[in-house]
């Protein structure tokens, strides 16, 4: 009889094998689409959203690279101080008399949902641009977004983010990361299943967030929930590939774990609100949500049965050589090693060559329309063991911290 | 083209399938080698067996020594050991067909017979010397686990210090064989792992290789 472990074992493997197909399929059937971008029918006028709490380093940069956009219809950059204790809110005066389209919105602190909500109310443009005080968007990317819009259905646009001068590991762990995430993004956007727009640029139809009645300002992550509600609305979230924005990363391990913590636990925020609609609405109750929630679930059980197993066998092995060097025997043994693989260990071995290909696939695809192409291998697979041996030691701690309730920090 | 690409949900699900039952199949076919495999070896050992026991049949007519039954024994049972040792990873790696089970009872159970063969002779044969190693297979226990590893390393060390001076037996005693069942009652054996030299000598606590050569004639 097959062991119960073995029946775990082979369902992780049809999850893992039934994604990559997926994607494959996805990038196949849509590979000629990949990089298009409509075509600009209509001038849409565009408000810039800038929150900015404590950026005083690189607010000018991104006020900037939007005043260099060969975008012609931006409306007004609106700077929103969420009660800087920095000079942030100087830098926005001096960039305002001086650009005729900056606008500084000076308020107390209240969080970056709450501020674009805020702003939002102000803003006159037909499409509301929310660009993070540290990203600077690519010249051509307005020019290369809106042109979604023509498309009534449509509430929101993304498009790639990259790591702005990665320089520690960390940082090129994860300019890695963002490629891939770019690539697998652009085929969930063929799929209708774009579960987010990222903070650092994502431009929204200015009636749809008014529909949905803006951020949700108790969700750790806006831009997130904002994207669910969007869909639960109906609305389309699409993905632009060929332009970017680049933007900062946590360039230590203990900021990156807290921030990782973030997203983790607004996803589970983000799916506590919406967990009634598992199986309804769409996209969003068909694939979104099972997807980010068996994810997780999937994850937590999974690093559950690893701790278990490991557990066993660390005991065993600690009485073992106990026991040995009480009797005086060899700690370990050539017999004692299976030289036999199992399926299982070939099916796992298929399964790792093919997950890799796809990273390295995703990778090339995503450089290929770049001047510098910076995903060197060793990395590549460096970063594929380091984040998925780290990435269930997040969620669960997300998990915990998420379940343990109270107020959660940005 | 919205509605176009839906369907790749279905789709995927469909190669998926495909190639996981193809996958399976596979599986099956790999671990049906390894088990016919087994299967073959047994036999040959199987027939050896009977070899060895017609072998005790003439011990009464006095043209076999007791020397010359001993020495085919721990041929039988060192060949034995190592097949069935071949056969234990073979059923640790087999995850789908689970035949190799069965194939490590017969492997007990031929051990079973030479066990209760040599304990038949032992009033006429008293020079020769068996290690009988009785353990659990399948134990949950961790110190169990460990414990009997560690015995098993022991009795290989002493095999390999003693060579063919003694009958090393290894029997898994929870594979449902009632004459192992009954022949174990029958010495009133509740313990296990537990080492059984020349049918006197019960060591159930581990022990070095040296205590233990103290014990064989």
């Amino acid at each position: 009889m097959v062991e119960f472990i073995t029946w775990i074992y082979l369902f992780y493997m049809f999850i893992a094998l039934y994604f990559l197909i997926l994607f494959t399929l996805t990038f196949i059937q849509n590979r000629k689409e990949m990089f298009d971008y409509p075509k600009l029918t209509k001038d849409y006028s565009v408000s810039v959203l800038i929150p900015a709490y404590n950026e005083e380093d690189s607010i000018e940069g991104t006020v900037k690279s939007i005043l260099d956009l060969d975008y012609k219809n931006v409306e007004e950059i609106i700077i929103i101080n969420d009660g800087s204790k920095d000079k942030t809110k100087e830098i926005a005066s001096m960039l305002e008399k001086k650009y005729g389209k900056v606008i500084l919105f000076d308020k107390t602190n209240s969080g970056k949902a709450d501020s674009l909500n805020q702003a939002i109310k102000l803003a006159k443009g037909e499409l509301i641009a929310v660009v993070d005080a540290d990203s600077y968007p690519s010249q051509d990317s307005f020019k290369k977004m809106v042109g979604f819009f023509n498309d009534v259905k449509v509430g929101a646009v993304t498009t790639r983010i990259f790591v702005r001068e990665p320089k520690t590991f960390i940082q090129k762990l994860q300019s890695i990361e963002y490629r891939v995430i770019a690539f697998s993004r652009k085929l969930l956007g063929f799929l209708d299943a774009i579960y987010v727009t990222p903070g650092p640029l994502a431009i929204y139809r200015k009636n749809a967030l008014e529909k949905v009645g803006g951020f949700d300002t108790n969700n750790l992550t806006e831009d997130i929930e904002i994207t669910w509600h969007l869909t639960f609305e109906g609305y389309k979230v699409k993905m632009s590939l060929e332009p970017y924005v680049t933007t900062v990363s946590p360039n230590k391990f203990k900021q990156w774990f807290k921030q990782r913590l973030r997203w983790n636990i607004g996803g589970m925020q983000t799916i506590s609100k919406y967990k009634k609609y598992f199986f309804k609405k769409g996209m969003l109750g068909f694939f979104i949500l099972p997807f980010f929630t068996f994810s997780l679930l999937l994850g937590v059980l999974g690093l559950g049965i690893f701790i278990y197993r490991i557990l066993r066998r660390l005991i065993v092995s600690y009485l073992s050589t106990k026991y040995s060097i009480e009797s005086e025997v060899a700690i370990i043994t050539l017999q004692e090693i299976n030289f036999n693989p199992s399926i299982l260990n070939f099916f796992g071995l298929i399964l790792m060559i093919l997950g890799a290909v796809f990273l390295l696939f995703a990778l090339f695809y995503v450089n290929k329309s770049l001047s510098k192409k910076d995903a060197p291998f060793v990395p590549v697979i460096f970063y594929s063991i380091v984040y998925m041996t780290l990435y269930p030691i997040i969620l669960i701690t997300s998990l915990c911290k998420f379940l343990k309730g109270g107020k959660h920090s940005w | 083209m919205l509605k176009s690409n839906k369907h790749v949900f279905w789709q995927a699900l469909l190669i998926t399938v495909l190639i996981f039952a193809l996958g399976l199949v596979f599986g099956v076919y790999l671990e049906g080698i390894r088990n016919d495999n087994a299967n073959i070896i047994f036999y040959q050992s199987e027939a050896n067996l009977f070899d060895t026991l017609a072998l005790t049949y003439l011990l009464n007519s006095q043209e076999l020594s007791c020397q010359e039954l001993e020495n085919v024994y721990v041929n039988f049972a060192d060949k034995v050991y190592e097949e069935a040792k071949n056969v234990r990873e073979f059923d640790d790696s087999a995850k789908i067909i689970s035949s190799t089970i069965y194939i490590h009872k017969k492997y007990d159970l031929l051990r079973t017979i030479l066990w209760i063969n040599i304990a038949g002779v032992e009033d006429k044969c008293k020079d020769i010397n068996s290690v009988v190693y009785l353990y659990e297979y399948n134990t949950d226990d961790l110190n169990k686990k460990a414990k009997q590893s560690v015995f098993a390393k022991i009795l290989n060390d002493l095999k390999d210090e003693k060579g063919n001076s003694f009958i090393l037996i290894p029997i898994a005693v929870d594979n449902n064989i009632y004459s192992l069942e009954n022949f174990i009652d029958s010495k009133d054996i509740k313990e296990f792992p537990v080492v059984i030299i020349d049918d006197e000598h019960y060591i159930y606590n581990l022990t070095s290789v040296q205590e233990l050569e103290k014990y064989l004639k």
